[in-house]
């Protein structure tokens, strides 16, 4: 399948970036998880912010494509081409000039996905297609070379709610609205991480032949991998929601409670996307074969982990009860500090919902015997006494060399 | 060829089936098959270590993968396929299937 994208490559720091964009792997339990966290409290106003994170990052990648041509019609191709490369689902700006227009999108992530990941019968009471808008708004600007917030994003339909095509009305605003700069890569560390500690994983070995799956959208604009939808989504975009969430949440005094809610996400990212992955035929042709004890378990993940784009994760001290991981670059980090500066407490919230939920899945659930990794399993694992709960003990945001989350078994 | 089909129930849920079938299926005899019975089939072969997937993608309907699991043929409903025809490209899959 021949897609037109802007230049997309391993940059240094862990990272794969789409032009200057960096890309995370997420599963659609994460974002519908994430998304359900965000849309909490209707007071704090998260659905616009949800839409201009993905127009600050739909304009960032379409302007950063340095092979996108002049012509309009061919970056909103290659918008097009984006959004199905990265698992968004299929896109449709034809109807659409620089005074806006109707945007289709048959084919949807945010809007089919999510229902897979919800409880059976979950009836969404408000569309989940916000990214889809605001990514929308922000090709459209780009592809006419306007101001970023150029276009508001109104959705008419989601395939959450009604099964049909997503629908999105773009309209040319009489004034452009204030959307954030992405900050790209943001900032990253001087320093060398050291290599994988020693196990009976050969990491390398690992990232090649993970490096040999095709994990680009199919036809239809999805990666139905590992048991789960996944996304090659913007980093910017998952810092941009969930800083902000911590932020509003914090000014009404509940940034403790915004802060579990995060770390929470990450339980049920590391639950399905790390249990997937372990469950998989993928793990079990390339990892297992290597693996001799407990403990390569958890070294046989974190060696997956280094090819999500999550930054250079390394393990440093592990036992049954504890499990202490070292990262460089981890992307909340590297995002924090470019979109606003140094931060005054530790922001790794997904990397702590990971490693204890690594540990969880290794030492809890003996994810070995291949569990169904369904809802009442994880709650099972998750919500129960003799589980692990993290705490970030350094924060590479907070100026420290590298992140370090601490994850304990709760006795 | 005697089969079980199970869904898996996880976040593909409706989408993803397993069939466990008693002996090991030969991926191109399989593809022909289905191509035989009217499938226009994108074949692709992925390399995981050892192992070797051999995928084929009916567009907008359905995808076989073999060689993921021992045993096991998965079939994946496209996301886009309507109730109608899933049932139909199931029926065509596992009455091939039935026929190997």
């Amino acid at each position: 399948m021949s897609r037109q994208l802007p230049p997309m490559g391993p940059s240094d720091h862990g990272r794969v970036l789409l032009a200057k964009e960096p890309l995370v792997f997420h599963c659609n339990y994460y974002n519908y998880y994430l998304q359900k966290t965000l849309l909490l409290d209707d007071e704090l106003g998260m659905e616009d912010v949800i839409t201009d994170a993905a127009c600050e990052v739909g304009y960032a990648v379409l302007r950063g494509a340095t092979n996108a041509g002049a012509d309009p019609q061919a970056r909103l191709q290659m918008a097009q081409d984006i959004f199905a490369q990265l698992g968004f689902g299929t896109i449709d700006f034809s109807a659409v000039d620089d005074n806006g227009g109707t945007v289709k999108v048959p084919v949807s992530h945010y809007g089919r996905c999510m229902t897979m990941a919800a409880p059976d019968g979950t009836e969404f009471e408000r569309p989940q297609n916000y990214f889809d808008a605001g990514f929308a708004a922000g090709a459209l600007a780009a592809a006419y070379e306007k101001d970023p917030g150029a276009y508001a994003a109104s959705i008419q339909v989601c395939q959450s709610k009604a099964g049909a095509p997503g629908e999105i009305q773009l309209s040319l605003r009489d004034a452009p609205k204030d959307i954030a700069t992405a900050c790209g890569q943001g900032h990253h560390t001087d320093d060398v991480p050291p290599p994988p500690a020693a196990s009976n994983i050969d990491e390398p070995a690992v990232l090649e032949a993970l490096a040999g799956l095709d994990l680009g959208g199919n036809e239809e604009g999805l990666i139905p991998r590992f048991g789960v939808m996944l996304t090659f989504h913007f980093a910017n975009f998952y810092n941009r929601i969930s800083f902000e969430l911590h932020r509003r949440m914090g000014g009404s005094g509940l940034e403790e409670a915004a802060e579990m809610l995060l770390v929470n996400a990450g339980y049920k990212c590391a639950f399905h996307t790390f249990g997937g992955i372990m469950t998989s035929g993928e793990w079990d042709a390339v990892v297992k074969p290597q693996i001799q004890s407990k403990e390569d378990w958890v070294h046989g993940m974190v060696a997956c982990v280094n090819a999500l784009g999550w930054g250079v994760w390394r393990v440093h001290e592990l036992t049954e009860d504890k499990l202490v991981v070292r990262i460089w670059d981890d992307y909340e980090s590297t995002g924090y500090t470019g979109m606003y500066g140094k931060a005054n407490t530790g922001i790794s919230f997904l990397a702590q919902g990971g490693v204890a939920g690594l540990m969880n899945l290794v030492y809890h659930a003996d994810v070995s015997q291949k569990p169904t990794l369904d809802e009442a399993f994880y709650e099972e694992i998750f919500e129960q006494a003799g589980g692990f709960e993290p705490r970030q003990t350094k924060c590479q945001a907070m100026g420290d060399a590298y992140t370090e989350i601490v994850a304990e078994r709760v006795k | 060829m005697h089969f079980e089909a199970r869904p898996n129930k996880r976040c593909q849920k409706g989408l993803h089936l397993e069939y466990v079938v008693e002996a090991s299926v030969d991926a191109a005899t399989l593809f022909t098959q289905l191509e035989q019975q009217g499938a226009t089939l994108l074949r692709a072969e992925e390399q995981w270590g050892p192992r070797t997937l051999h995928r084929a993608v009916q567009q907008f309907r359905f995808e076989v993968r073999v060689g993921a699991q021992d045993g096991v043929v998965d079939f994946l409903h496209r996301a886009s396929a309507d109730d109608v025809q899933r049932r139909e490209d199931r029926a065509l899959f596992e009455h091939v299937l039935a026929q190997l």
